[in-house]
C-alpha cells in the first residue's frame, strides 16, 4: 500500500515536472522560430530532457539552499 | 536576513497548500478542545466530589470509564470526519485547479488578430488547431519515464547498428 502511495506521489511529481519542460521546450521552439511539428521525435526530446534536467536542478539548488538557511550556513 | 526571508517564504507556501482546508481544520480543532475540556471539566468535578465526601466514597464510578471511553470516541469521530473532509476538499480543490489552469491556457490561446484580413474567429479556430498540434507533438514523451540525451541516442544509435 505504501509503495503504490509513494509510486503515485512520484509520478504525479514526475508528470508536473515534464509538463513544465514541454512548456518551455514550446516556448524555445516557438522563440527559434519554428514550430515543434517541424522537428523529429529525437530532437524534440532532446530538448524536453534540456529543459527537464535545468528544471531538476533549480529544485535541486533550492532544496539545498533552503537546508543551509535552515542549518544557519551563510 | 535570509533566514527571516526564507521563513517568510516557507510560510506562505504552506499557507498557499494549506488554505484551502483552513475552515475544516479550525473547526476540528475546537472540537477537539471542547472535547477535552468537557472531559477535564468532568474529571474535576469528579475529584471534587471525592474530596468533599470522603476518601472512601466513589462517586460517579460507573461513569468515570465510561467517559474516558467516549471521549476517545468523540476524537476518533472527529479524526474521520476531518479525514473525509480533507479527502472531498481535496477532490474540490483539484478540480478547481484544474478548470483554472485550463482558462488560462485557453486564454493564452487566444491569438492577436492584426489586419491581415483574417476575421477573429478563424484565426482563433486556426490558432487552436496549430497549438493542439503542437501539443500533440509531444504527446509520445508524456508517458514515457526517462528521457535520453543527445549522446545516449547516439550510443543506442550505434549499438543498432553494427
Amino acid at each position: 500500500m505504501f509503495a503504490g502511495f509513494k509510486e503515485r506521489v512520484i509520478h504525479q511529481y514526475a508528470s508536473v515536472i515534464r509538463e513544465r519542460a514541454i512548456g518551455r521546450a514550446k516556448a524555445r521552439i516557438a522563440l527559434s522560430g519554428r514550430r515543434p511539428a517541424e522537428l523529429s521525435e529525437d530532437e524534440l526530446e532532446v530538448i524536453v530532457k534540456e529543459e527537464e534536467d535545468t528544471i531538476k536542478r533549480r529544485i535541486y539548488g533550492s532544496g539545498i539552499a533552503a537546508i543551509m538557511v535552515v542549518l544557519g550556513v551563510n | 536576513m535570509l533566514q527571516h526571508l526564507a521563513k517568510w517564504a516557507l510560510f506562505a507556501a504552506l499557507w498557499r497548500r494549506a488554505s484551502p482546508y483552513l475552515l475544516g481544520t479550525v473547526i476540528a480543532v475546537v472540537m477537539v478542545l471542547t472535547v477535552t475540556a468537557i472531559h477535564a471539566e468532568f474529571l474535576d468535578y469528579v475529584r471534587l466530589r471525592h474530596e468533599l465526601q470522603g476518601p472512601e466514597s466513589n462517586p460517579m464510578g460507573d461513569y468515570l470509564s465510561l467517559s474516558f471511553v467516549i471521549k476517545w470516541l468523540c476524537y476518533g469521530t472527529i479524526a474521520l470526519g476531518y479525514g473525509i473532509y480533507w479527502i472531498r476538499r481535496a477532490k474540490v480543490v483539484s478540480a478547481r485547479r484544474q478548470s483554472g489552469r485550463g482558462r488560462r491556457s485557453s486564454g493564452a490561446a487566444q491569438p492577436t488578430v492584426g489586419s491581415a484580413g483574417l476575421t477573429a474567429g478563424g484565426s482563433e479556430k486556426i490558432a487552436d488547431e496549430s497549438l493542439t498540434e503542437d501539443d500533440a507533438a509531444f504527446d509520445f514523451l508524456r508517458d514515457k519515464r526517462r528521457l535520453r540525451g543527445r549522446a545516449q541516442q547516439v550510443l543506442q544509435r550505434d549499438r543498432e547498428t553494427p
